[in-house]
């Protein structure tokens, strides 16, 4: 772990002395090796606990929400950028109400890949650091970035925050736009006939227990009350049958088409390992290729399913 | 004892007119199943990630069917109750222990559950001695350990390159005996070589405060503003729950369907906004403090006192799995720090108000 550098913790502390904002939300290490962990700063005297590094995988974003109308200080990577951005442009905060400390990011570490690769429990990589790489140290072995970082962190090409008061280092070089992306893992799925493609979406879904982590870590998943907790009508049943999985899934991704970030927290969140990001990538693509429109890239742009053009297309109206 | 590599054997035979469900690595994932043709089952790959409280307490179980006939539901036909002999086979001590206090919940509370009687009676459950206790394991701060015997029909340790296997019951001696013609006695090595891995195992584990008494710290906590603190992170997820192998708590569906509909039992998780919700729309416990604050005291308050068990085994799981890393330990640690000051407090206010009494009278 490694702590902020002395002049960001001054500034932040300076912010809450001075009441620019009530709370700061940033990383502390957590009890889980390679794993930090969310902290909520009151106290200017508490910034010593804040730390930065490539354990560092959670999207803040997510608990800005739950703030709403209050100032708030929060640090966000790259992907976590766009996500306030998604929610400036939605209404859900106030720029001017927000601290932002933004990080230049080469990818965060994940601790089960890792844990795989040396063949051992998770919480087991107890003697494991992070090295400025982005890899990972661990029982004498060293483990490059490029077998360390998620699959999403290696695919990224904009590591570079979008929104931010005060940078924590330099910026990194980066492509730029979702049209640099390959989007290899989404051709894969669309280059299968439809029960092929069935049977991955099902397959994908067998895993899932319905915990609802997904959601709950999306920083675009804000609805006071979600269509899944609705109970009049109830619009499936909270079992593990295929038809509620599916439900559940299909709904919560098409509700955020045109509006995924594309951050993977809930890829991160999910403790049974459904790579949700699948399906919300293949919405991504779309997006791009139907409207030429990224999510999260400029706090004034309508979201494309807000508004109406006579260019949109309309291939599908028969 | 068992050589390692007759373990198939052994899988055979107790799959022999019996469901069979022990943990499976299928496609990279570790799961408890019932072995398919191809399926390995994995005694050595580290603790599962999903409990095997599944086998005996089905996420989702259909209750009952009703068919339409006119103009009501009717044709009720309950479901078949499942009597199924089954063996649990690789059951960590500290997952069996979670049966323990499952029994006194669904058993001998004032309402027996069918279904989970049912299976509990027709499952014979094969402990596997934790070899690798992992930095979240706890089990020790319950009294208990990784050679835990204590809910075990069959114990089974390690030996080097052979299976160890005991009964602890009734019912587990006569499996044993049924078993007889494959084991051959244990020998002095592989009894030392039990040992020194079971010396090992226990070494792993971290030092740990007991977790006795902590009913009664928790005691007049209940509005302390420490719970909207702990829960400051938490996202509201029901993965701790699901994955916990002593949460217990389910909801009662109906499923309709245009002619028809069954009714089922699943899962619920107190972390949720609906666990809780009337139909008035009012809703007890509000948010995510009033929602740990049941969490933790119904695990360590209100099940040591109404059914003399904790709800936790300390196996870990919501440690690990929990996706901003909120750790139960620490809230445990949190309560004993909020308490001490509390009663420190307490005691000089005591103090204050005695020199203040002395002066005044």
């Amino acid at each position: 772990m490694t702590p902020l550098p002395e002049t960001l913790r001054h500034t932040i502390a300076g912010w809450l002395e001075a009441g620019e904002i009530e709370l700061f939300i940033g990383y502390e290490a957590g009890a889980v090796p390679l794993r930090a962990t969310p902290v909520f700063i009151r106290d200017a005297a508490d910034v010593e606990r804040l730390i930065w590094d490539a354990t560092c995988e959670n999207n803040l974003v997510a608990f800005l929400p739950k703030y709403r109308g209050k100032k708030v200080g929060i640090m966000v990577k790259g992907c976590d950028a766009r996500a306030v951005v998604g929610l400036l442009q939605e209404g859900q905060v106030i720029r001017e109400n927000l601290r932002i400390v933004g990080v230049p990011c080469g990818g965060v570490v994940d601790a089960r890949k890792v844990a795989a690769r040396l063949g051992v429990a998770v919480e087991d990589l107890d003697d494991a650091a992070v090295t400025a790489d982005g890899g990972v140290e661990a029982g004498g072995e060293g483990i490059p970035a490029g077998e360390a970082l998620f699959d999403l962190c290696l695919a990224c090409d904009r590591h570079n925050p979008n929104v931010y008061d005060v940078l924590l280092g330099d910026l990194l070089p980066e492509g730029g736009s979702a049209a640099a992306e390959d989007f290899a893992h989404v051709r894969a799925i669309e280059a299968l006939d439809d029960d092929e493609r069935w049977a991955a979406f099902n397959a994908e879904l067998a895993r899932c227990n319905l915990c609802y982590a997904c959601r709950n870590a999306c920083p675009l998943c804000y609805c006071n009350t979600c269509f899944a907790d609705r109970t009049m009508p109830r619009w499936f049943n909270q079992t593990v049958g295929p038809e509620d999985l599916q439900f559940y899934q299909v709904i919560r991704t098409f509700h955020l088409a045109g509006r995924c970030v594309g951050c993977g927290a809930c890829t991160r969140a999910c403790p049974q390992g459904v790579n949700l990001r699948l399906f919300l990538d293949k919405l991504r693509l779309d997006t791009h290729d139907l409207f030429g429109y990224e999510a999260g890239t400029d706090a004034a742009a309508h979201p494309p399913l807000t508004t109406y053009s006579p260019d949109d297309p309309d291939d599908f109206v028969l | 004892m068992l050589p390692k590599d007759r373990l198939n054997d052994l899988v055979a035979r107790l799959a022999s007119g019996r469901r069979l469900v022990a943990p499976v690595l299928r496609d990279g994932a570790l799961r408890w199943r019932v072995p398919e043709a191809g399926d390995e089952v994995a005694l050595e790959a580290g603790n599962t990630p999903d409990s095997p409280k599944a086998a005996l307490f089905p996420q989702t179980e259909g209750m009952m069917r009703f068919g339409r006939a006119r103009d009501r539901y009717a044709d009720v036909e309950a479901a078949a109750i499942d009597e199924t002999p089954t063996v649990l086979l690789g059951v960590r001590p500290c997952d069996a222990r979670s049966f323990l206090m499952l029994d006194r919940v669904f058993l001998e509370g004032p309402y027996r559950d069918v279904y989970y009687a049912a299976r509990r009676e027709n499952t014979l459950i094969i402990a596997l001695a934790c070899r690798r206790p992992r930095a979240s394991c706890f089990c020790h701060a319950f009294a208990s350990g990784p050679y835990d015997r204590s809910a075990a029909d069959l114990f089974m340790r390690d030996a080097g390159d052979a299976w160890l296997i005991e009964a602890v019951t009734d019912r587990g001696h006569d499996m044993l005996g049924s078993l007889g013609d494959m084991l051959t006695p244990a020998d002095e090595s592989h009894l030392a070589a039990a040992g020194e891995i079971e010396a090992r195992a226990v070494e792993r584990l971290r030092p740990i405060e007991p977790v006795a008494g902590i009913e009664d710290t928790l005691r007049g906590l209940f509005d302390s503003p420490m719970w909207a603190e702990i829960a400051e992170k938490c996202v509201a997820c029901g993965t701790c729950t699901y994955l916990c192998p002593e949460c217990h708590c389910f909801t009662i569906e109906d499923r309709l369907r245009a002619g028809d509909g069954e009714r089922v039992r699943t899962w619920d998780s107190c972390m949720y906004p609906t666990f809780t919700l009337h139909a008035s729309g009012h809703n007890p416990r509000p948010d995510g403090a009033a929602r740990w604050r049941q969490r933790t005291l119904h695990k360590f308050a209100y099940l040591p006192e109404n059914v003399g068990l904790y709800g936790c085994v300390g196996c870990g799981r919501c440690v690990q799995a929990c996706p901003v890393r909120l750790d139960i330990r620490d809230v445990l640690r949190r309560v004993r720090e909020v308490a001490s000051a509390v009663s420190a407090g307490a005691a000089a206010a005591a103090e204050a108000a005695a020199d203040t009494g002395g002066a005044s009278s």
